[in-house]
C-alpha cells in the first residue's frame, strides 16, 4: 500500500540552493517502517545525504525539515515539525523541534521532508507550494525580525502559507540562534546559524493536500483514547493552567533550580516564579499550538504588549541562573530572543556564565562593552543578551557560546556549564543524577529532552542516586525518539504513555507494530542511528562528560548539599544497556539486532 | 475464605451481579484542601443518597462521619489504612504546601482499627516502578495486611500504582499485571487498579488477577462522559466495577454522579442512554473568543470529515486573528468564526446558485461556474473551495465536527434562534 495511504505524504525534496535546483524522490517504505518518520527518517537521511566531517556553516551541510506519520492529522499535538542537521556548536548531529504548523503545510504540499544543501548567492526566501519550487531574493526581510517576517510573507503567500524564518542573531551567524516558527522556535544547536550560512532567511510552504490514514476507524478510536487520557491527567491539567512554569517549584524544592550559573541548586526569590504568581500577575490567556489540547502556552499582557509568556526554561536562563527574579524582565528578554531568533536557554546560560566571569575576576567591565554584570541585575542580562542578538561587541563572542567563550578564559572551563558545546538546561546536574547522564551523552549535548529522566525529579525515583538510572534514562530515551520520530510534543507523555501512541500509530500507518514495546526497539534503534552520526563525525567517549562542576564541586547547599555527580559507572553501565562497546560504539551485533547494518547498506535484512 | 470475610465481601459486591460502585472519599490526608475535601460531609451524604455500596475513608473521617453510614442499604465501608506521599511528588502534586520528592509509605492503621470502626475492608497501596528497597517493604506491608485480615475476616483491597520512573507506555500495562499478582499471590481479595486506558489491555489484567478488579478512575475529566465511558469500558473487559474519587467528589452533583455510575456497573445501562447528547432541531453555532487557544482543532476536524485530509484550507470554521501591527502585539487572541447566514453570498452570486435553508447555506451545482465571488465576498472568510466548487458549512448533519473537537467549549452549539447551549 503507497506511503499516501499511510499517512505520509511519500516524498522527499531535495534542494540545492546554488545552482538552483529542485528535486523529488519518493520516500523508501522500508525507512518509513523501521525508522517511523520526524527524527527517525530525518537522521537517515542526514546519514545518507551529508558527507562526513562537513563544515556545519559550508555548502554541504544538510539543512532537513520535516514531519511525522501524525502530522496533519487530529492526532494531539501534531502541529510540529523537525530539524536536523550538523550542528556548529558539537560538530554532531543536530535534531531539533518546534511547535508550529510548517510540517503540516510541508506535507500539504506534498513532502514529508525536505534536504536543503548550499548556499544561495544572495540572501533569499525558499518557497514551496505544492510541485511549484522557488527561490526569492530576501530583499529586504534580511535584517528584520522573525515576526516581521513571518506577517509579510504570509500577506504575499496567503494566510495557508507557513512559515520558519531566522532572525538577525541567525543571519550573523550565533551559535545560539535557532530557527522560528510563530511563537515557537526550533532553538537549540545552532541551527540559526546553518540557515544563516545558507543565506536562506525563510523557509514559505503552502499545500492543497491532505493526509489519508490507512484505518480511519481504527485511528478515530485511538484518536478517542488519547484524548481521553490527557483530560484525566492532573499533570496536563496543571500544564494547561500554569504552563511548564508548574514544576518551578517542584524543582527549587528538590534543589536542583539553576542558581547563579548552576552555584546553587535554590533560588530565594523562587517564590515570586510560581506558577500561580505568573498567573495572578502577568498572563492573560492561554494559547496552543496547532492541534494542541494542553495549551501550555500563555499570553504576557501589559498596556498593550502581547508578549509569549515564557516557559520554565526561559525563567531558569534569563532569570534564577542570572540570579534575577523580575518577571517583567524576563518577558522582555523572551521577546527579544523571538525576535532575533535565539535559543533562550543558551543564551541565559551564556550571560550567567559572564555574570559568574565577572564575579570571579576574569573580565571586568571594560571587556564588557561597559557592562557590568552583577547578579540580578536585569538592565545588564538585558544589555548584554541584545549584544548577542545583534552580535555587536562581545556579543559577537558571547553568541558562539559558553564553551567557545571558556577557551579565551582559561580555568572558566570549570563553571562553563555545557555538554559537548551546548549549553545545560534549567535542572542542576548535581541535583538530579538520571538527568546529568543524559546531559553528559545525548547526542546534541546537555539536553533535556532526549529522555533525560524528569520524573526522578517529580517523585519517581531518588534524584540524588545514580543507581538504577542508566536504565530508566535508556527506556525514557528510546519514548522520546518515538515522540519525536510521530512527531509530537513531548508534553503528549505528562498525561498519555507509549501504549496511547501505538494506539494512534499502527492505525494511522499499518506499519506491523505488534504491541507499545516494538516501539521503544524502534526508539532505540534511532538513538542508535544517531550515535552512528556522531562517531562518524568524530565524537567519542571523550565528549560524553561534564563540566568540573558536576564532578568535582559538591553542592554547597540544599537538599543535594555535599554532592557531585558519578558519570563513569552511570556511561558504562549505560553502553552496555545499550549494546555499544566501551567507547561508546555500536558493535556489529548491535547494529544487526536493529537491522541498521542492513538499512545502512541500502537495503533492509529482515 | 472465613465466613465473616465472605459476609463482608458481599457487603461490597452486590451478590446479584458480583460487582461494586465504590466512592474513593480519602483525599483529605494526602491532597491540598479543595473544596472536595472541606465539604466532605456533604458529599458523603450525598454518595449516600445515591446509591454507592461502598465508600473509602481515611481512619479520621471513619471515625466522624461513620455515623452516616448507619442503617441496612447504606455504602460498606472501606478504610485507608496506609499513608503516603505520592500526591505531593513532582507531576502529580496538586499545588499544596509542601511539594516532596521522594516516595514515603507507611501503614497508619491496623485491620483490627478498621474493624472496631465497622468497616468491610481496608485498602492498601503497592508502588510499582520504584527502586527495589522501596517496593519489598512495601510488598512486606502488604502482606501483614493481608494476614491480619484473613484472621479477623477483613475483606483486604491492594492497590498497585505504577508511577515510579522505570515505568513507560511500552511497560505499563506489565507492571501492572505483574503488580496485580503479587497482590493476589499475598493475600488480597479485590483490587484497585488504574483503568489501563482500553479494553482489550484492561481484560488482560483483569484476566490475570483472579480476585475482583475495581478500575480507579484518576483526574476529573471537564467532559462528564469521559469518567462514565471509562467505567462502562472496565467492565466490558471483567471488571468488578469501580473506584472513582474526584471524578465523583469534585462534580457538581455527587448523588447523580453516583447513580449513573450505578446504572452501567448494575443495570447494564450504556452512556448513551445515560448522557444523550440533545439534538436541537435545526441548529446554529457560535463562537467564543474568551475560551479558543487557536489550537485549530475545529478546522482540522471540518477539514477531515468531509474528506479533504484534514488540510484546513478546506475548512469552513476558520480561527480568525488579527494581524500584529507591531512587534510588540507578538502574540494575539483567536476568534472562532463560522457561517453566520449573513445572506452576502446569496445575494452577490451572479448565477443565483445559493440559497439557504435548515440553517445552511445550499450551493445548486448546475448554476455554479466557479467564479468564486462568493468567496471572495463573503465578510468572515469561511467559505471554502476545491474542486471548481464553493464548499460551505453544512453543520454536519446537526452533529458539527468542531464543537466535537473543541477541547476549550470554544464553539458550541445552540438551538436556531434561542435556547441553551450544548458543547
Amino acid at each position: 500500500m503507497a506511503l499516501a495511504n499511510r499517512s505520509y505524504a511519500g516524498q522527499v525534496l531535495f534542494v540545492h540552493l546554488d545552482p538552483f535546483e529542485a528535486r523529488v524522490e519518493p520516500l523508501r517504505e522500508d525507512v518509513a517502517e523501521l525508522l517511523l518518520g520526524g527524527r527517525g527518517i530525518a537522521t537517515w537521511l542526514w546519514y545518507h545525504h551529508q558527507p562526513p566531517g562537513a563544515d556545519p556553516l559550508g555548502p554541504d551541510n544538510r539543512l532537513i525539515f520535516g514531519s511525522g506519520p501524525l502530522t496533519g492529522t487530529p492526532a494531539p499535538t501534531s502541529g510540529r515539525f523537525a530539524l536536523v542537521t550538523k550542528s556548529p556548536v558539537s560538530g554532531g548531529i543536530l535534531d531539533s523541534y518546534s511547535g508550529g504548523p510548517f510540517g503540516q503545510a510541508l506535507k500539504f504540499a506534498g513532502y514529508d521532508f525536505v534536504v536543503i544543501s548550499g548556499i544561495a548567492a544572495q540572501p533569499s526566501i525558499l518557497v514551496i507550494r505544492d510541485e511549484a519550487i522557488s527561490l526569492e531574493p530576501a530583499g529586504d526581510y534580511w535584517g528584520r525580525s522573525t515576526s516581521h517576517t513571518e506577517r509579510g510573507l504570509k500577506a504575499t503567500y496567503g494566510a495557508h502559507a507557513e512559515v520558519v524564518s531566522i532572525g538577525p542573531a541567525g543571519e550573523w551567524g550565533s551559535w545560539l540562534s535557532g530557527v522560528v516558527s510563530r511563537e515557537r522556535i526550533a532553538a537549540r544547536g545552532g541551527s540559526g546559524a546553518v540557515m544563516g550560512s545558507k543565506r536562506l532567511k525563510a523557509v514559505v510552504a503552502a499545500g492543497t493536500g491532505g493526509v489519508q490514514v490507512h484505518d480511519p476507524d481504527g485511528f478515530a478510536e485511538g484518536l478517542r483514547l488519547a484524548l481521553r487520557a490527557l483530560r484525566m491527567s492532573s499533570p496536563i491539567d496543571r500544564m494547561g493552567k500554569h504552563g511548564t512554569t508548574n514544576i518551578l517549584e517542584l524543582i527549587d524544592v528538590a534543589g536542583a533550580l539553576p542558581t547563579r550559573n548552576f552555584q546553587q541548586g535554590q533560588f530565594e526569590d523562587a517564590e515570586k516564579l510560581y506558577g500561580e504568581r505568573w498567573r495572578a500577575e502577568v498572563w492573560s490567556q492561554d494559547v496552543a499550538c496547532w492541534g494542541c489540547p494542553i495549551h501550555c502556552s500563555k499570553i504576557a499582557k501589559r498596556d498593550g504588549y502581547m508578549l509569549d509568556g515564557p516557559d520554565y526554561e526561559t525563567i531558569y536562563s534569563l532569570g534564577t541562573t542570572c540570579g534575577i527574579g523580575d518577571k517583567w524582565a524576563i518577558v522582555e528578554a523572551n521577546h527579544i530572543c523571538d525576535e532575533y531568533g535565539l535559543d533562550t536557554i543558551s543564551a541565559g546560560n551564556v550571560i550567567g556564565f559572564v555574570m559568574e566571569l565577572y564575579q570571579r575576576g576574569y573580565v571586568t567591565a571594560a571587556d564588557l562593552d561597559g557592562i557590568v554584570p552583577e547578579w540580578g541585575d536585569a538592565a545588564a542580562m538585558l544589555a548584554l543578551l541584545g549584544k548577542i542578538a545583534r552580535g555587536e561587541g562581545i556579543g559577537r563572542l558571547m553568541g558562539l557560546g559558553a564553551r567557545e567563550m571558556s577557551r579565551h578564559y582559561p580555568g572558566s572551563e570549570a563553571f562553563a556549564m555545557q555538554v559537548k558545546g551546548l549549553e545545560m538546561p534549567a535542572y542542576h546536574p548535581n541535583a538530579a543524577k538520571g538527568t546529568a547522564l543524559a546531559y553528559a551523552v545525548s547526542e546534541r549535548g546537555a539536553c533535556h529532552l532526549h529522555g533525560a529522566p524528569l520524573v526522578e525529579l517529580l517523585g519517581g525515583a531518588n534524584p540524588l542516586t545514580e543507581d538504577g538510572k542508566p536504565e530508566i534514562f535508556r527506556i525514557h530515551q528510546s519514548e522520546a525518539a518515538v515522540i519525536d520520530s510521530a512527531v509530537l510534543c513531548f508534553f503528549t507523555s505528562y498525561g498519555m504513555t507509549l501504549k496511547e501512541l501505538w494506539q494512534l500509530l499502527v492505525p494511522a500507518t499499518g506499519w506491523d507494530y505488534p504491541e507499545p514495546r516494538a516501539l521503544e526497539h524502534l526508539g532505540q534503534r534511532i538513538s542508535t542511528l544517531a550515535r552512528l552520526c556522531n562517531n562518524r563525525e568524530g565524537l567519542t567517549r571523550a565528549d560524553d562528560t561534564l563540566p568540573k562542576r558536576a564532578l568535582a564541586e559538591p553542592m554547597a547547599d540544599g537538599p543535594a548539599q555535599g554532592h557531585v555527580v558519578r558519570l563513569e559507572p552511570m556511561i558504562d553501565e549505560y553502553y552496555r544497556l545499550m549494546g555499544w562497546d566501551a567507547n561508546g560504539e555500536p558493535t556489529a551485533d548491535c547494529l544487526h539486532s536493529y537491522q541498521l547494518d542492513g538499512l545502512l547498506n541500502g537495503h533492509v535484512v529482515r | 475464605m472465613n465466613a465473616g470475610k465472605q459476609q463482608r465481601l458481599y457487603r461490597i459486591l452486590n451478590p446479584n451481579d458480583g460487582r461494586a460502585v465504590c466512592v474513593a472519599a480519602d483525599h483529605g490526608w494526602m491532597s491540598d484542601f479543595t473544596p472536595n475535601v472541606a465539604e466532605l460531609r456533604r458529599i458523603v451524604g450525598q454518595v449516600v443518597e445515591g446509591g454507592a455500596d461502598a465508600i473509602l475513608l481515611s481512619l479520621g473521617q471513619a471515625m466522624r462521619l461513620g455515623e452516616l453510614l448507619k442503617g441496612r442499604r447504606t455504602p460498606a465501608l472501606l478504610v485507608r489504612a496506609d499513608w503516603m506521599n505520592a500526591p505531593r511528588l513532582g507531576g502529580s502534586n496538586v499545588a499544596n504546601a509542601i511539594p516532596q520528592q521522594e516516595l514515603r509509605h507507611l501503614a497508619i492503621a491496623t485491620a483490627q482499627d478498621a474493624l472496631d470502626l465497622g468497616a468491610s475492608a481496608i485498602t492498601i497501596y503497592l508502588f510499582l516502578g520504584f527502586d527495589d528497597e522501596t517496593e519489598a517493604r512495601n510488598l512486606a506491608t502488604c502482606a501483614a495486611f493481608a494476614q491480619e485480615c484473613r484472621r479477623i475476616g477483613l475483606v483486604c483491597i491492594i492497590e498497585p500504582l505504577a508511577v515510579g520512573a522505570s515505568v513507560t507506555g511500552a511497560n505499563i500495562v506489565d507492571v501492572l499485571i505483574t503488580g496485580a499478582r503479587m497482590a493476589v499471590e499475598v493475600g488480597a481479595d479485590m483490587l484497585k487498579i488504574p483503568f489501563t486506558g482500553d479494553v482489550e489491555s484492561f481484560r488482560r489484567l483483569v484476566e490475570a488477577a483472579e480476585v475482583p478488579v475495581l478500575a480507579l478512575g484518576g483526574a476529573r475529566s471537564e467532559r462528564d462522559t469521559d469518567a462514565l465511558e471509562l467505567v462502562a469500558e472496565a467492565i466490558e473487559a471483567g471488571g468488578a466495577g469501580t473506584v472513582f474519587g474526584r471524578n465523583v467528589t469534585k462534580a457538581p452533583d455527587p448523588a447523580q454522579m453516583v447513580r449513573d455510575l450505578v446504572a452501567i456497573v448494575h443495570e447494564g445501562r450504556r452512556v448513551e442512554e445515560i448522557k444523550p447528547v440533545e439534538k436541537p432541531g435545526v441548529i446554529q453555532l457560535k463562537g467564543l473568543t474568551d475560551r479558543c487557544t487557536g489550537c485549530l482543532l475545529c478546522e482540522i476536524n471540518c477539514a477531515l470529515v468531509h474528506g479533504y485530509g484534514g488540510n484546513p484550507l478546506y475548512s469552513t470554521v476558520k480561527i480568525y486573528s488579527p494581524q500584529p501591527d507591531r512587534a510588540y502585539k507578538r502574540k494575539t487572541i483567536y476568534t472562532p468564526r463560522h457561517c453566520t447566514l449573513c445572506n452576502v453570498c446569496v445575494e452577490k452570486c451572479p448565477e443565483g446558485a445559493l440559497y439557504i435553508a435548515d440553517g445552511m447555506v445550499h450551493l445548486i451545482e448546475e448554476k455554479c461556474n466557479a467564479c468564486h465571488i462568493c468567496v471572495d465576498e463573503c465578510p468572515l472568510g469561511v467559505i471554502a473551495f476545491r474542486d471548481d466548487q464553493p464548499i460551505f458549512c453544512d453543520l454536519c448533519g446537526g452533529d458539527p465536527a468542531c464543537v466535537l473537537a473543541c477541547p476549550e467549549d470554544a464553539i458550541i452549539m445552540l438551538e436556531r434562534g434561542g435556547g441553551n447551549g450544548a458543547g
